[in-house]
């Protein structure tokens, strides 16, 4: 029955009649000369199918995926490098090199009672210098506090009796040596006379 | 010369035979000749698309020049050269799909209606002119669904009977029966100003 009304043509009479009477596209002009020219070149390249698959490759969820998780690993991996707070841990400059220090301590101790040999000694005042310089450079402790006030008094103080002067913190190699402040005598600079005769008329006509 | 017009008079499908035995590239001349301007009507109101419609006609006849031999003399040269246009044609629009506005029908999931607005519909009374009509219908025809347009426009605007539509897009005589009736009813109800 159902079979019966599609096929009844006679119900669309009008729209079929409109449809047969829209006007008819026809190709362009050049049509038959360019499907030529690219027969001819051998230029079979589909050109719908060719931007269906570029698209479908692109959208792959495989690659999107994949596309995904290799940003997000650049992405996190530098924000982790970036969200280290810096006032949190300490210097990685100081802690290295202190714990060079840790590493070599008891090595030259165990060098200093063991051995009398000149090479040992060198070794063990090579440690020393090291060590020496480095607590010289970073008179900072690395787990406690510090106190700047401090380290420059007792610099100061140091510093007193040897007549220098020293900028805090600064290391043997760049010491910079300071005389602290004196009065200094302004030598009387020898006049003209023609100055000094100058100031004696005008002190007269003052008078 | 001669040749030519004793290959004019031949069938289409004596044309294909013809260039298939004898690569006789005069013979695919005159079979583009005859199927352009059908194809780019067909595609056209699928599509709605000039430029794409040409690409995709000329496309169409590259198919045609590279598999010849797929052809078999059973079916008729229209039935087969329109089943590769179509198939260009709904690739076409699955790609569009992704990207153009559209919105997907509860109904089917696999049918996608493209979205025009209606504001942009001429109002009945100017609808008198022709070239306004022609642009009516084809709005219209754009608004239903693909799968019923594609069959109402083999059926209604380039003439192919039900077994041939049948034939071309591999749906059994009901199916195609059915989705004419469905596809011309929504055409029915958007063009109702018309007439």
């Amino acid at each position: 029955m159902n079979e019966e009304k599609f096929t009844d043509d006679n119900e669309f009479s009008e729209l079929k009649k409109l449809l047969k009477e829209i006007p008819k596209i026809t190709a362009p002009d050049n049509f038959e000369f360019n499907l030529m020219t690219r027969i001819q070149n051998k230029n079979f390249e589909i050109k719908s199918e060719k931007k269906k698959s570029f698209f479908s490759w692109s959208l792959t969820p495989a690659i999107a995926f994949a596309a995904t998780v290799f940003v997000a690993f650049f992405v996190l991996s530098d924000g982790d490098e970036l969200g280290d707070n810096p006032w949190q841990s300490p210097p990685q400059l100081i802690e290295n090199q202190l714990s060079e220090l840790d590493v070599n301590q008891p090595l030259s101790n165990g060098v200093e009672q063991s051995s009398n040999t000149e090479k040992n000694n060198e070794e063990s005042n090579l440690v020393t210098h090291s060590k020496s310089s480095v607590q010289k450079q970073f008179p900072f402790d690395a787990k406690g506090s510090f106190s700047l006030d401090e380290d420059i008094h007792t610099n100061a103080r140091q510093n007193f009796s040897s007549g220098e002067a020293h900028l805090a913190n600064s290391s043997n190699e760049n010491l910079s040596s300071f005389d602290g402040f004196f009065l200094r005598e302004v030598k009387k600079l020898p006049k003209a006379d023609s100055l000094n005769k100058k100031d004696s008329t005008s002190n007269n006509y003052q008078k | 010369m001669a040749s030519d017009k004793k290959l004019n008079s031949l069938t289409d499908e004596e044309l294909i035979k013809v260039f298939q035995d004898e690569n006789t590239i005069e013979a695919y001349e005159i079979l583009v000749k005859r199927f352009k301007d059908p194809l780019m009507n067909f595609v056209y109101r699928f599509l709605g698309d000039r430029d794409v419609t040409t690409d995709i006609v000329q496309d169409t006849m590259i198919k045609f020049y590279l598999n010849k031999d797929s052809y078999q003399s059973i079916a008729k040269f229209s039935t087969w050269i329109y089943t590769i246009a179509g198939n260009l044609a709904k690739n076409e629009l699955k790609r569009r799909k992704r990207r153009v506005v559209l919105s997907i029908s509860n109904d089917d999931p696999d049918d996608i209606t493209l979205q025009i607005e209606d504001k942009n519909f001429i109002a009945p009374d100017r609808a008198a002119d022709n070239s306004i009509k022609s642009e009516m219908v084809q709005r219209a025809l754009l608004k239903v669904k693909p799968i019923y347009r594609e069959l109402v426009i083999l059926r209604d605007i380039d003439g192919f009977t039900y077994e041939e539509i049948s034939g071309m897009t591999n749906l059994s005589l009901g199916t195609v029966k059915s989705r004419i009736n469905r596809g011309r009813a929504h055409l029915q109800k958007l063009l109702k100003n018309i007439y």
